[in-house]
């Protein structure tokens, strides 16, 4: 008997299962499911550039700006510090035997910071 | 989705669960943090025996939940059997993207980030190579990285990981909706908010949480599942936002062109390709993983002809096949004598 039921439940919630795959991949859903995240997107977006435009006005630097400067920091913090292991490793050519060979893997410093100024 | 703004950046549950008395002892195996680059950090992982692989093990975790699935508790931590294997573990921590990181690019994440985790780890070994291992999300960046430079790599363990995203199912039909505007989603939200993450990976099965309640009564009076099932379930809702451009990425140019796979990728002027891979490969994915389903993962097809390529697979879902009981009886013994024989065969 507790078998029976349990084979019941189990066939209940694989129907369940099917049905829910069928809703979540059927196109009217997706559509409109991707509807309302792009509505929200656009509204997110023009409160943004409302903001920015306002701060602008102000002659104040907005909350990307900052962002962006910060993550240029940090960027320009970390070429430093390849561009000084480089040099270190260029200064002590004897140490340099030593240890191991230029890493392929070291970034080169022109074009990455370039590419994090762009 | 309207409120999502109002919302932490992310959850970083176990932070804030370790703070509280008898909290489960959740990624306790002993590391420090040897390197800081933004937000991510690397972990050197305690080796517990005397060293078994001379190389170093280089461990890319999925960019989407916490790295500490792979050291879940004691007794159930992939990393913990490798150190005890003697091992020495390095894993790249992703912490929480900050504000700042949303232009952070594809080019940047793997040359400024992941590359200069691997230098900082070759040095700090005074090693010429290393093996990777990448798990889920963290293999296919992983894939990009021995595209890049094989020859710092002495073998590639992929870990449920996706090469094939057009192939993965439910979540590739989502992705590949064309109304989706990705960009303005982006631009609004700055990285792909947990939240939105979190709804999606639990509306792959949305009767799971049925069948998880019936088992966590009918086991009630089992410490040792108790412990396990609330572990998991505490990573499996320690969400972490996933950084904006890469998200951009994922789904424009991997579930919609499926570029990795085409060999379309590029990397600043650099093309991508898996063909390029040369050094010992060995795949392991789960024959029930609804996540990255079997036929989306790597085959020995994607390499070039010669290379070395195994694979394992383990029944199970994404992450029972990987730490579960069955995992820690035939898989980690696998892995633990599969990774020194790369050493022993190339020498």
């Amino acid at each position: 008997m507790e078998e029976v039921k349990t084979k019941n439940q189990k066939d209940r919630i694989k129907e369940l299962e099917a049905f829910l795959d069928k809703l979540t991949t059927h196109p009217l859903f997706l559509e409109s499911v991707s509807t309302m995240l792009n509505l929200n997107s656009y509204r997110k977006i023009f409160l943004k550039r409302s903001l920015q435009q306002i701060w602008k006005t102000l002659e104040l630097p907005n909350k990307r700006d900052q962002e962006k400067t910060l993550y240029l920091v940090s960027e320009l913090q970390f070429k430093i510090q390849q561009l000084e292991k480089q040099l270190a490793q260029a200064q002590a050519p004897q140490a340099k035997e030593d240890s191991l060979p230029d890493h392929p893997l070291t970034p080169k410093p022109k074009k990455t910071i370039l590419t994090a100024l762009q | 989705m309207l409120g999502l703004g109002l919302l932490p950046n992310g959850l970083a549950l176990n932070e804030w669960l370790k703070k509280l008395p008898k909290s489960l002892p959740i990624g306790s195996t002993p590391a420090v943090e040897v390197g800081r680059l933004g937000s991510m950090r690397l972990l050197k992982y305690q080796v517990r025996a005397p060293r078994t692989l001379k190389e170093p093990l280089f461990l890319i975790p999925s960019l989407i939940n916490r790295h500490y699935v792979l050291d879940l508790l004691p007794g159930k931590s992939l990393i913990e059997h490798f150190s005890n294997q003697g091992f020495q573990v390095y894993l790249i921590d992703w912490g929480i993207p900050s504000d700042e990181d949303r232009f952070l690019d594809f080019q940047a994440l793997i040359q400024n980030r992941i590359l200069a985790f691997i230098e900082m780890a070759l040095e700090m070994e005074k090693s010429q190579k290393l093996h990777l291992i990448g798990h889920c999300l963290g293999g296919t960046l992983g894939s990009v990285v021995a595209s890049l430079s094989s020859h710092w790599i002495r073998s590639f363990t992929l870990l449920t990981a996706p090469v094939h995203f057009p192939a993965t199912g439910k979540l590739s039909k989502w992705a590949q909706h064309p109304t989706f505007d990705i960009d303005a989603f982006i631009e609004a939200y700055g990285h792909a908010p947990w939240a939105l993450l979190q709804t999606a990976f639990l509306s792959l099965k949305p009767t799971l949480w049925l069948n998880k309640s019936r088992k966590v009564f009918a086991k009630r009076k089992d410490p040792e599942f108790q412990k396990n099932f609330w572990a998991l379930e505490i990573w499996t809702a320690d969400n972490i936002s996933l950084i904006g451009p890469f998200y951009r990425m994922l789904l424009k140019d991997l579930y919609r062109r499926d570029a990795l796979a085409l060999g379309q990728l590029t990397l600043g002027h650099e093309k991508i390709s898996l063909k390029k891979i040369n050094c010992p490969v060995l795949n392991i994915f789960a024959s029930d993983d609804h996540i990255v389903v079997p036929n989306s993962v790597m085959n020995s097809s994607d390499l070039s002809a010669g290379n070395f390529y195994e694979e394992i697979q383990m029944s199970g879902g994404h992450l029972g096949s990987l730490i579960g009981g069955r995992a820690q009886n035939t898989l980690w013994p696998q892995l633990s004598h599969w990774l020194p024989l790369q050493e022993i065969q190339e020498n």
